[in-house]
């Protein structure tokens, strides 16, 4: 019985934390960095960032770090003539971008994995079709590059001749915030996590205004 | 041990039930799922000028005959549906039985689009005898 109790009242007490806490974490291996400032001694943590970057949109311009600085920002990695999870994300993607569209500092960012075939007139033709909002960009580049980049943002891509279309990868969504720091993952194939990922862009929208 | 055996009576007994009562379980929808759902979407809504749409799709309704074909050896090169039009490739699904393409069929003309009409394993036999492919 006592037990009993415990339970229920730790289960109220966690979840009702859980409501009140609407901030999200800062995800990833932080370092810190200790020493002594006026004979004290302090720790300052250096959080997790996503390096510089520079790939090409699908209008043919340069897309790198600059361009999402200060800016809250949704990433994925898919390839234009994905048979299996691909369309789903692109359509839970085209749902955010129509949502946030007007906010000019939330944008979406979508990684061609499939560097070859994705070309920069593939991926406009492709985004046109979509009626892709003007805040989704569409990128390719170095292959390598890109999948070095994916392992930074820890969502796994990379290429296996069994995998259909020969690219294996994950449906996730990343949330960075305006420092590129990662702040949240959601699977993009479904549509209900949309539901979180337009709360926790809000979040991030209030926590740096 | 006679805790264990009645813990196990607890566990087998539903088990066993229930693999009795018919699953009511819906192969052409798990397939549609499956095999169309991600680019057509669960509705068969399609997707913008990307996929086309399966429900009140005027394509489909004129070329119903040719649905199992379709399935099995993919499309492409173009098609009009609503008045959009479409430049894709669907590949095809080869792997799927005549029972498989069936049960899709079917799947679609009851919950997906109503204007098709049901057709019989020997009907979706006899299409795939003669696809042209
Ligand atoms: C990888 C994405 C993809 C998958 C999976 C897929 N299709 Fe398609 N489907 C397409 C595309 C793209 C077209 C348009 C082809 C063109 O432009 O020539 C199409 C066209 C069609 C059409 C004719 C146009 C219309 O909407 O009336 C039908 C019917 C159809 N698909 C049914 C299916 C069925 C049934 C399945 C599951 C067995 C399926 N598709 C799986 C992408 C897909």
């Amino acid at each position: 019985m006592r037990a009993f109790l415990l339970f229920l009242v730790a289960s109220v007490l966690l979840s009702s934390c859980e409501e009140k806490d609407q901030s999200l974490p800062i995800l990833g291996r932080h370092d810190f960095d200790t020493e002594y400032k006026n004979g004290e001694l302090v720790t300052d943590t250096i959080y997790y960032t996503l390096p510089d970057f520079r790939f090409t949109d699908h209008n043919g311009n340069i897309f790198d770090e600059q361009l999402v600085k200060d800016k809250i920002y949704v990433t994925d990695f898919f390839f234009t003539s994905c048979p299996t999870i691909c369309p789903k994300m692109s359509k839970n993607m085209l749902q955010m971008a129509e949502e946030f569209k007007d906010n000019e500092r939330v944008l979406f960012l979508s990684h061609s994995i499939d560097t070859r075939h994705d070309s920069v007139p593939v991926l406009k033709k492709y985004a046109t079709k979509l009626n892709a909002p003007n805040n989704w960009y569409f990128v390719t580049g170095e292959k390598d590059k890109i999948f070095s980049l994916a392992e930074k943002y820890m969502v796994s891509a990379g290429e296996d001749p069994h995998a259909p279309g020969g690219v294996i990868h994950s449906g996730a969504f990343v949330l960075l915030d305006g420092k590129r720091r990662i702040r949240a993952y959601y699977d993009g194939t479904k549509s209900k996590e949309m539901n979180k990922l337009r709360a926790d862009i809000k979040t991030l929208i209030k926590e740096s205004s | 041990m006679k805790l264990a055996r009645t813990f196990l009576y607890i566990i087998l007994g539903p088990v066993i039930v229930c693999s009795c009562i018919p699953s009511g379980r819906d192969y052409g929808k798990e397939m549609y799922e499956e095999k169309c759902a991600n680019c057509h979407g669960i509705e068969g809504d399609g997707l913008q000028q990307l996929y086309p749409p399966l429900k009140n799709a005027d394509y489909l309704e004129q070329n119903q005959d040719k649905l199992a074909c379709l399935i099995r050896f993919g499309t492409q090169g173009g098609l009009v549906v609503n008045g959009v039009k479409f430049e894709g490739k669907m590949e095809g699904q080869h792997l799927l039985s005549d029972v498989d393409i069936h049960n899709i069929i079917n799947y679609i003309s009851k919950n997906i689009n109503p204007n098709l009409k049901q057709v019989t394993i020997t009907e979706v036999g006899d299409q795939l005898i003669d696809c042209k492919e």
